[in-house]
């Protein structure tokens, strides 16, 4: 019983301690971890964004998308995607 | 494979296929390749327009902008097959982006085909302080790269000296082995296509799809980066006016205005300028000198009234109504639309209108790009239908021309509102709005959620803000104008002679009967309401005299404006649909509409005379219904919005 606490509380925690890409600050600089969609994994790489990039939060349009650079690139991203994006602080 | 195409080429010519990114300057390359002249065909089972030309005895082809190829939408898939059929790709790179861009290059290498790259905005990267170690560059890929700043037309001579040259480049070569183990007969790009899993392509070779798509992509991306790193000698900041305005569009202080303000300019200068003044100039052409002058010829051969003359040169005759609409009236409102579309889509603002507005319209089942067609439709919703070839996916595309069939009333139907609404006060119009605004939102939302399919998630690519240039955009609208009369022609013979016949063998008189039990049982309006309603299918304006000479009560002529306005707004507006949509789907959605518009009116009508009867129909009570049935809407798409959604 006790273990099925722990296990839960743990998994938990590690819910809540990931950061998600909206909830990056404006001029922060962020690296992609996991991006769980396939398809726009696949359409990410191609863009340049694949997982262990290290992007810019350029822009934060409020309760709408997140706007992230990397080298010169724009890349708008809707909130939705964007909870779903796990970012690790650099 | 592609007969509109296939056609073209010359015995003994190479297809040359420009491919690229999105926003990296085909179209000037293609123009400067082909000269003025240039054929649209349109891609077989598709919307898409794709150009050709001719340089040397050979065919030119332009493709859509992609990231990649492969099955991931109707773009990609066009320029993944014209790519397979190709003899020698152009690859044009966008500089500043080369990191970006050479994941497409190093991809079409890796299929095999003859290949040669255009080094495109050499001008812009040079301002921003970047340069590229080209020669560097050509030796890593194994293929000719040229220099080029294609608007100043500088390095286009070089290009079109080494055209020729293109060959296959340096194949990763993790993946040679690989791709010879592919069994199935196949091309070697075909292969390739299967190893990344492309579910199409393996199907039509026969073959089952490589299971590490993703690796694959993986690595090129790596090796894109890499090739990057090692040729860009220095990157520069750039933070110019364009940059400022870039992030501005995107800002909803600034943002908002700044759409407002465009929005406004494009309604003044289609909504106003070419959907009024032009085409009334240009209707008043037609039916001031075209038709009469058609009218006494035929009736000179013919004799006057009878029945041929009737079918060619009556009120829907076929030579009168088809030519007067696409010419008189069609012709100006798609030039229009067109120029705007393309003006918006060189200039980099559309994708930053996509991005502020994203959040507002996702209630909608759509993403943000679906903002632009559904504003011009209440200028025309003709050319708004069109237009919603701007969006992203078929989902959105169907969903956008719905809502602007059914609940946006164009500048015709607002024109006629006013007029009614006038007599009637401010309540009904205050009703009127309510009603509209919930339906739209309630429909959007019902489509949204019901509709097979996921809302596409918004991940484009913000372009850096340009200039459109002229010639440019000038050429894309005519081409895509000329393109879409020649097609729609047939339609609308078609329907004038449709219409005409129905006229002569009194077919559209037994209709009116036919419609008695809707009109006066259901709706309970005058018998001759009819009218309004079988000319209002063709034309709105056609029944809106009726509508004044009856004299009916106001909650008559309101249930009256509120079917007129839901159902779908003219001939034109249902031949676009009919063109845009397929047969199938656009009768059906013709059909729904009709069945929705009657619907809501004869419960209008229920309610409305239901709540007089009990003598409360009062200004602030009609205030309350409609309170009342905008807060249904609103509970409705709470509702559904809070259920749990369907695991993707």
């Amino acid at each position: 019983m006790i273990m099925i606490i722990i296990i839960f509380i743990v998994v938990i925690l590690g819910e809540v301690t990931t950061v998600r890409l909206d909830k990056a600050n404006k001029g922060q600089i962020v690296k992609i971890t996991e991006i769980p969609n396939d398809r726009v994994r696949v359409q990410a790489i191609r863009f340049g964004l694949s997982e262990g990039a290290v992007v810019t939060c350029r822009e934060v349009v409020p309760a709408g998308p997140v706007i992230v650079t990397r080298n010169k690139q724009e890349i708008a991203i809707g909130r939705n995607l964007a909870k779903t994006i796990s970012v690790e602080p650099c | 494979m592609n007969d509109g195409i296939e056609s073209r080429i010359p015995a003994g010519g190479k297809k040359i296929v420009l491919a690229g990114n999105p926003n990296v300057g085909k179209s000037v390359f293609f123009n400067a390749l082909t000269g003025l002249y240039a054929d649209v065909a349109n891609y077989p089972g598709t919307t898409l327009d794709i150009a050709c030309g001719r340089y040397n005895g050979d065919v030119v082809i332009d493709t859509p902008g992609v990231y990649g190829v492969s099955s991931y939408s109707e773009e990609e898939e066009i320029t993944r097959d014209i790519i397979l059929v190709a003899d020698i790709v152009v690859n044009i790179v966008d500089m500043v982006h080369l990191e970006r861009d050479l994941f497409l290059t190093l991809q079409i290498i890796d299929m095999g085909i003859p290949i040669i790259m255009a080094l495109n905005m050499a001008d812009e990267a040079e301002r921003g302080g970047m340069k590229i170690n080209h020669a560097l560059l050509e030796e890593l890929l194994g293929i000719p790269v040229v220099p080029t700043a294609a608007v100043h037309h500088t390095g286009i001579d070089e290009l079109k000296e080494k055209i020729y040259q293109a060959r296959p480049g340096l194949v990763d070569s993790s993946l040679v082995e690989k791709i010879s183990q592919v069994s199935t007969p196949c091309s070697r790009g075909e292969a390739l296509l299967i190893l990344e899993g492309d579910p199409v392509v393996s199907q039509r070779c026969g073959a089952a799809p490589g299971a590490e798509p993703e690796s694959i992509y993986r690595s090129r991306r790596e090796r894109a980066n890499q090739i990057a790193s090692l040729v860009v000698k220095e990157a520069g900041e750039n933070q110019g006016f364009a940059d400022k305005l870039g992030r501005w569009m995107l800002l909803p202080v600034t943002g908002f205005p700044l759409l407002l303000l465009t929005l406004w300019g494009i309604y003044e200068l289609v909504g106003v300028f070419i959907a009024q003044f032009i085409v009334g100039f240009t209707e008043q052409i037609m039916s001031g000198y075209y038709e009469p002058v058609i009218r006494s010829l035929l009736g000179g051969f013919l004799g006057p009234g009878s029945v041929l003359t009737t079918i060619l040169a009556g009120q829907y005759g076929v030579l009168t109504l088809t030519v007067t609409y696409l010419i008189g009236l069609l012709l100006p409102l798609v030039l229009g639309i067109f120029l705007v579309m393309a003006i918006l889509e060189d200039s980099g603002y559309l994708p930053r209108i996509a991005t502020l507005v994203d959040r507002s319209v996702s209630a909608l089942g759509l993403n943000g790009q679906a903002i632009i067609p559904l504003i011009l439709g209440f200028g025309c919703v003709t050319m708004a239908c069109i237009s919603t070839r701007l969006l992203s996916s078929e989902r959105e595309r169907r969903i956008a021309i719905f809502l602007l069939a059914f609940g946006v009333p164009c500048s015709a139907q607002l024109a006629i509102i006013m007029a009614v609404f006038a007599g009637l006060g401010p309540t009904y119009l205050l009703l009127y709005i309510l009603i509209l605004f919930s339906i739209l939102v309630t429909t959007g939302t019902f489509l949204g959620r019901y509709l097979p399919g996921v809302p596409a998630p918004l991940l484009i690519e913000l372009p850096p803000l340009r200039l459109p240039q002229p010639k440019n955009f000038i050429k894309k609208a005519w081409t895509r104008s000329y393109n879409f009369i020649k097609e729609a022609l047939p339609l609308f013979a078609g329907g004038a002679l449709f219409l005409s016949i129905l006229e002569v063998t009194g077919l559209l008189q037994g209709l009116r009967v036919l419609l008695t039990p809707l009109t006066v049982n259901w709706l309970h309006l005058p018998p001759e309401i009819a009218d309004v309603f079988i000319m209002g299918a063709i034309r709105k304006e056609f029944g809106a005299a009726t509508i004044m000479n009856l004299h009916m009560l106001p909650i008559q002529d309101f249930v009256v404006m509120l079917t007129l306005t839901l159902t779908v707004p003219c001939i034109a507006s249902t031949m676009v649909i009919l063109k845009e949509r397929g047969w199938r789907e656009g009768i059906l959605i013709w059909c729904v509409i009709y069945a929705l518009a009657f619907l809501i009116g004869g419960v209008t009508a229920h309610l409305l005379e239901a709540l007089s009867k009990a003598g409360v129909l009062n200004a602030s009570a009609s205030l309350l219904f409609g309170l009342i049935i905008f807060l249904t809407g609103t509970v409705l798409i709470l509702s559904m919005r809070c259920r749990p959604r369907k695991a993707d």
